[in-house]
Formats: C-alpha cells, sequence, structure tokens
C-alpha cells in the first residue's frame, strides 16, 4: 500500500512538473519577452556568448576599414564641410578602396530662421554630389548619410536623382545589437542602411551552415520588420518597415586600433600594411567622426563600458554582414528548446526518483535532494556547454540561455508552489462533498 | 475603331499624368515677392517664370531673386526663408517636414511635465537646471540620472513636486563626471504621482565643444548693441542646440527690442525667433503667449496645434 502511494506521488510530481515547464514558458512568453527585464537578460546572454568569439583572427583580414575625419576643421554652424570631403573621397578612390560611405547627415534639414547667414548649401553639396555620381559611374560605389527622412526618395538627399547616394544613418539606442538594414515605405523607394548599403558592393556575404539554417531568425521575414510611421511632404502618415543586422561587436577594438586619421592625401597613400598593400586598398571605407569629443552620436554596446562613436556600430553592422555574420534563432525555435529542456528535467528527475524507489540501497533514497541538485546543475553545465559549441561552430548567439538557467533553478520552487496550490483545491473539494451529499 | 481605341487611351494616360503632377506635393510655396522673383525648371532651362506669392515649388526646380528683387520669401514645411537677393540660383530641395531639425533618434517627444530640459537637449554641466509643470504634481518627485543603458551615477533623490523646478551641486558634480569620461549620453528620469516615471535623454555637451562655445560667446562680450548682442549668443547657443540658454537670450532680446521701441520689422524678426526658440523647447504656453500678440507668425508654429 505504502508502495503504490509513493509511486502516485511520482507520477503526480511528473505532472505537475510538466505543468511547471508549460507555466514557466508561458510567463517568459507572455510577461516577460519584450519586457526590459527581457531585454537585460537577452543582453547578458549576449555579453557572455559573444565574449566567446575571438577579438583578432591572424588569418583573416578585415573588409571593413574606418577613417577618422574628427579634426577635419568644420564651419560655423558646426557642419563638415564639403571640399575637405572631396579630396578624402578622391584620396580614398586612388587608394583603391572597394567602396566608401561617410558617416555624416546630409539629408536637407530647415535649420532655425538665420536670414542674415548666407544659404549655399544646396549648390556646393550638388557639386560634391556630381562628383559622386561620376564615380559611382566608374564602379566605385560611394554613399552619404541620410538622416530624419520622409518616405519619398527626393527627401532622403533632396533631390530624386541622388536618392542612389543615399544611406540611412539612423541608430537606436534602446538595443545596439540590432542594427538597421533597410527601411521600406509604402508607394516609397527602399532605404539601405550605410551597412547594408556598402555590404551590397561586397560580392561576399555569408550564409549560415545549411544544417542549422532552418531554425535560424531570418532579419528580412515579414515577422522580423519593424513598423514604424514617417509623415509624407503632404503631411499624411506612410507605414514604413524597418529591418535590422544582428551585429557581431567581436572586432570593434580591432577596427578602432586599425583606424586611421586624416592626415591628408599622402599620408593616406603612404599608410601600408606589413605587405606593403594600402590600408584602405579593397576595403569598405567609413569615413566619419571617431574621436572622443568629436562625434556627436555616442552608443553603448554590450560588453563595454565606454561609449562608441556611431561610425563604429556601422562598420560593426558592415563586418557582420561581409566578413563574420552571426545568427540567433528563431522565436519558436527557442521556445521549443525551453520545452524541451524543461520536459528533459521533469523526466530525468521522474526517472531517477523511479530508480530510488525501486532500490533496495538506503544510501540512494536518502539524499533525493542532493541528486536532484546533482540533475540542475548538470543540465545547466550541458545547456552552457551546447551555448557556447552553438557560437564556437555555427555563430550561433542563444539569448535565452540566461533565462532558460533561470528557469531550470526557479523549476523546483514553482513546482512546490503547484503542488500546494493543487493540495489546498484538493482539501477544498474534499470539504464540498460530503456537503453536497447532506 | 483602333484609331477611336488610340485617343481613348491617349486621352486615359495624359488623364493619370495629370493627376500624378496634382498629386504631388510641393517642397516649398513662394511666401512673398517684392519685386521680381523667378523661377525656371532645370539649371540649363532657358524658359524662366517671373514668381507670384503662393506659387507652388517642387524639388529640383531654380528660384532667384536677381535684378529687379528685393525680397523673395519661401516657405520650406511653412518656416519662412529669404532667398539672398543676388543673380545665383538657388535649387529647391524636398526636406522631410516633420522633423525641421534634426535630432538623433528622431522628432520631438510627447510632452510630459518635464518643461526643461526637453528630449534629446544638449546640456551644460555647470548650468544645469531641471523644470517641470508643477501644475501637475502635487506631491513629492524622484529624479535619478544614468548613462544610456548603463549604470546609475546620481540619485535617486526626491524633490518637491509643487516648486517646479530643481538646482543642485551634486548633480551638476555628476554630469560634469560623466563630461570628463566621455559619457555624453545620459538618462533623466522623473518619478511622479502614480509611479509614473517620465524619462529624457540628455546630451552633454563635451569639454571640447564647451570650449569652442566659450570662444564663440566670447565675440559678443565687447559688442555695444544689446540686441544684436542677446541675438549673437543665442544663435551661438543654437549652434551646439543649447536650447534653454537659447531660449533665455531670444527672451532677453525680445525684452529689450520692446522697451527700446525698435521698428516694427525688427521687434517681429526678433518675436518670430523666440517664438521659435520657445517651441523647440515644449514652452507651448509660452508659445501661445507670444502668438497671441502682433501677427502669428512663423504660422506653422503658431497655428500648430
Amino acid at each position: 500500500m505504502p508502495e503504490t502511494q509513493t509511486y502516485g506521488t511520482i507520477l503526480k510530481n511528473l505532472v505537475i512538473g510538466i505543468i511547471a515547464v508549460l507555466a514557466l514558458t508561458g510567463i517568459k512568453v507572455f510577461l516577460v519577452e519584450d519586457t526590459r527585464y527581457d531585454r537585460w537578460m537577452d543582453a547578458r546572454g549576449y555579453e557572455l556568448l559573444h565574449s566567446i568569439i575571438s577579438p583578432f583572427d591572424p588569418g583573416k583580414e578585415l573588409s571593413v576599414a574606418v577613417l577618422d575625419i574628427s579634426d577635419v576643421p568644420r564651419l560655423p554652424n558646426g557642419a563638415t564641410p564639403t571640399e575637405p570631403l572631396q579630396k578624402i573621397v578622391q584620396a580614398l578612390v586612388e587608394g583603391r578602396a572597394k567602396a566608401i560611405a561617410i558617416d555624416i547627415d546630409f539629408s536637407p534639414s530647415l535649420e532655425p530662421v538665420a536670414q542674415n547667414i548666407p544659404d549655399d548649401r544646396a549648390e556646393i553639396v550638388s557639386q560634391f554630389y556630381a562628383q559622386l555620381q561620376d564615380l559611382n559611374k566608374r564602379g566605385i560605389p560611394v554613399f552619404v548619410g541620410a538622416f530624419n527622412i520622409g518616405p519619398e526618395p527626393e527627401t532622403w538627399l533632396g533631390l530624386d536623382e541622388n536618392k542612389n547616394l543615399a544611406a540611412d544613418i539612423t541608430l537606436f539606442d534602446e538595443d545596439t545589437t540590432l542594427i538597421p538594414r533597410w527601411l521600406r515605405c509604402d508607394g516609397g523607394g527602399k532605404l539601405n542602411s550605410m551597412s547594408m548599403a556598402l555590404a551590397k558592393t561586397s560580392k561576399q556575404q555569408p550564409s549560415p551552415n545549411s544544417m542549422i539554417k532552418p531554425l535560424l531568425d531570418e532579419p528580412e521575414a515579414e515577422d522580423n520588420l519593424k513598423t514604424t510611421t514617417l509623415q509624407n511632404q503632404a503631411g499624411q502618415d506612410v507605414e514604413c518597415k524597418r529591418s535590422f543586422t544582428f551585429v557581431n561587436y567581436s572586432k570593434l577594438d580591432l577596427m578602432q586600433n586599425l583606424t586611421l586619421q586624416w592626415a591628408g592625401r599622402e599620408a593616406l597613400l603612404s599608410a601600408k600594411d606589413a605587405s606593403g598593400k594600402g590600408k584602405f586598398e579593397n576595403k569598405l571605407v567609413l569615413v566619419g567622426n571617431t574621436q572622443r569629443g568629436k562625434f556627436t552620436d555616442p552608443f553603448v554596446v554590450a560588453g563595454r563600458r565606454d561609449p562608441v562613436a556611431g561610425v563604429y556600430l556601422h562598420a560593426s553592422a558592415t563586418y557582420s554582414l561581409v566578413d563574420e555574420p552571426i545568427y540567433k534563432f528563431k522565436h519558436r525555435v527557442e521556445i521549443a528548446a525551453d520545452l524541451i529542456l524543461g520536459c528533459g528535467l521533469v523526466f530525468t528527475l521522474f526517472l531517477v526518483r523511479l530508480n530510488h524507489l525501486r532500490s533496495d540501497d538506503p544510501k540512494k533514497s536518502s539524499k533525493p535532494y542532493l541528486s536532484e541538485g546533482l540533475i540542475i546543475f548538470g543540465l545547466t553545465v550541458i545547456t552552457l556547454t551546447v551555448a557556447c559549441l552553438l557560437v564556437r561552430f555555427f555563430d550561433v548567439l542563444w539569448l535565452d540561455v540566461s533565462l532558460v538557467i533561470v528557469a531550470l533553478f526557479l523549476h523546483s520552487k514553482v513546482q512546490e508552489w503547484f503542488a500546494w496550490i493543487l493540495n489546498k483545491l484538493f482539501k477544498i473539494f474534499r470539504r464540498r462533498v460530503p456537503t453536497s451529499a447532506e | 475603331m483602333h484609331f477611336r481605341l488610340l485617343m481613348l487611351l491617349l486621352i486615359v494616360i495624359s488623364g493619370s499624368g495629370t493627376t500624378l503632377a496634382q498629386t504631388k506635393t510641393p517642397s516649398a510655396i513662394v511666401d512673398s515677392v517684392v519685386g521680381k522673383g523667378l523661377k525656371k525648371d532645370t539649371k540649363d532651362s532657358t524658359k524662366i517664370d517671373q514668381l507670384k506669392a503662393q506659387d507652388e515649388l517642387f524639388a529640383g526646380q531654380w528660384v532667384s531673386c536677381a535684378t529687379g528683387c528685393k525680397q523673395l520669401i519661401i516657405s520650406f514645411c511653412k518656416v519662412p526663408t529669404a532667398v539672398r537677393a543676388n543673380p545665383k540660383w538657388k535649387q529647391i530641395l524636398a526636406i522631410n517636414c516633420p522633423t525641421p531639425k534634426g535630432i538623433r533618434g528622431g522628432g520631438r517627444s510627447e510632452v510630459g511635465i518635464l518643461r526643461s530640459p526637453v528630449d534629446s537637449e544638449v546640456i551644460r554641466p555647470a548650468t544645469f537646471s531641471l523644470k517641470w509643470d508643477r501644475s501637475a504634481i502635487s506631491s513629492k518627485m524622484e529624479v535619478s540620472l544614468r548613462v544610456m543603458n548603463g549604470e546609475r551615477i546620481w540619485g535617486p533623490y526626491e524633490v518637491e513636486g509643487r516648486k517646479g523646478s530643481f538646482t543642485s551641486d551634486s548633480l551638476r558634480t555628476a554630469l560634469a563626471g560623466a563630461q570628463a569620461a566621455g559619457q555624453l549620453k545620459l538618462e533623466l528620469s522623473a518619478t511622479h504621482g502614480a509611479q509614473e516615471t517620465e524619462k529624457i535623454e540628455l546630451d552633454v555637451i563635451s569639454a571640447d565643444e564647451e570650449a569652442d562655445l566659450e570662444q564663440k560667446l566670447e565675440q559678443f562680450e565687447l559688442e555695444p548693441n544689446k540686441i544684436v548682442k542677446a541675438i549673437g549668443r543665442a544663435s551661438v547657443f543654437g549652434q551646439f542646440d543649447l536650447i534653454a540658454s537659447e531660449v533665455k537670450e531670444f527672451e532677453r532680446a525680445l525684452a529689450i527690442a520692446t522697451i527700446a521701441k525698435v521698428g516694427k520689422r525688427t521687434l517681429s524678426g526678433v518675436k518670430k525667433l523666440t517664438i521659435i526658440a520657445n517651441w523647440k523647447a515644449n514652452n507651448t504656453e509660452r508659445v501661445k503667449e507670444l502668438c497671441r500678440f502682433g501677427p502669428p507668425t512663423p504660422e506653422a508654429v503658431c497655428t500648430a496645434k
């Protein structure tokens, strides 16, 4: 009789355990996801797993280079004049850069009324655009930044004829692991971000391992696009969709160390690597302000305390697209992994308890909590190992890993709560049965 | 039969062309022309038209205020801009109207109870103070400051909600520390009422920029005309996006211009600049007040709901 009761308890625990797994997964999906706690946990997961990626690969050359122009004299209103930019672009072309992107906002904006200041921007900039269009025709793509844009392509750089030069430089603070890829508006054009515009000029765009590809998140899938509303020139709301690139910041330090300052054409052309090759030869070059105090777009990147200039975010996104992409799982794959791990834990505990029950060895059944603790610890180690192997061999960051570990540790507590609630309900039910019989 | 079909097709095609031209939104409107303002469709076009008020201008067209033109004012996004009186032609560019001035992260935030600084405003640690709508809070407000997506560097600190403003040396020191460390993007949170938290992004001016600012302000130290001095200082603050200081200087210029009884045009010009500065600073009440007196210009700000 007591043996049957113990079997019953184990079975009851199995059922409660599965309910607890479902409840924890439900809590995660419906209550935790997309909250700041979830983002915080994801950021920790990103930091942990991202640190496994090597910051330097001696056998591989970076396809991306950054040219710092912080020391270029500015106009009185703080803007960078186009004259030195023309020289810089020309020098980079001579230095055989593959493609160039200038991380400066060129979208026409309405300055506060200042009638005494002459406004020659349109004329000066149009000469610059003519030079860039000429280079584009010669097969050297050059892009300039567009920011605070409207849905109509003519608002990107002021004229429809220059839309091919525009690259979106919008970045978002909330989560710098995701950098805009492109923006597509109803009835308007598709504007590539600076990283995507550069990556498109490069022939190499690695794809994930075909074995694991079906499980991975597709950044351009309709479900993953974020909707944003822009106003057109007529003041009407236009729905736009934005795609994002999951960014690999592992080479950020290297990019910062390899950044050269603009010090004139000769200096740029004489900068060579160990093999005598020009530092910008065959590179995707991003031109921008990188010196602290001189850049106006500092961003916080996961795993780093110091703010990073926006141009490095674009550079890292470009690197992720052309050299070393990283991936994350589809949402439903993550949920499936949560359920498999949770149920794995419950069934392992079930088997261990069953084994204890059948065993005649008193030592085995005397310390059930120790074996349960060991199982949880073992599963945590397995989870972490799998997460590390996924990064190492498939470039996949299992961001959920920290939440999964928390859930593994919480599981027994949640199970206890469920058991307590079910006991209470059972007692209430038992009390009511004789009352109704009366 | 074929001829009729062809004619029908031509009518449909020409009709759709007209509709397209009609639906294209102008990038600018001619506000006023004194004398002879000119327009042409392309840079090399020989066909030149004379401009008149309310003419629509499209991106890519060229305008000029040459010989015989005293003043040409065109509006981009309902904000008037003067075209200089010289023989050079100016090309019309399409501007994205909802965001008249580029702030990274996009546009103006919704108006909460915090009045100054506004979201994404550039601030100076030494002169920083916080202002809010005191009529909206009856209890205490909790304020804290953190590095954007990073650690908290000041607070939480309880302030009396009814006061409407707050200045603190410790807060200024924290801001100066962040400036020195190069942590220029901060987030200020204010929790009030039923645990309602309002967050604004602060861009601390960098030490180099602040030195540059001081140097530029020095240029106006010896300016004898007080209105010119205030407007000059305001424009310098404006260059660095120091909106609160810009407003203060324009208000000073307006006060002096009103007392000094300057010409109508000067007064109207200073008032317009003050309205724009207050609008940028989210000072809605002050904008309304200024728009009530005299002609409500700029129209885009004064008629905005």
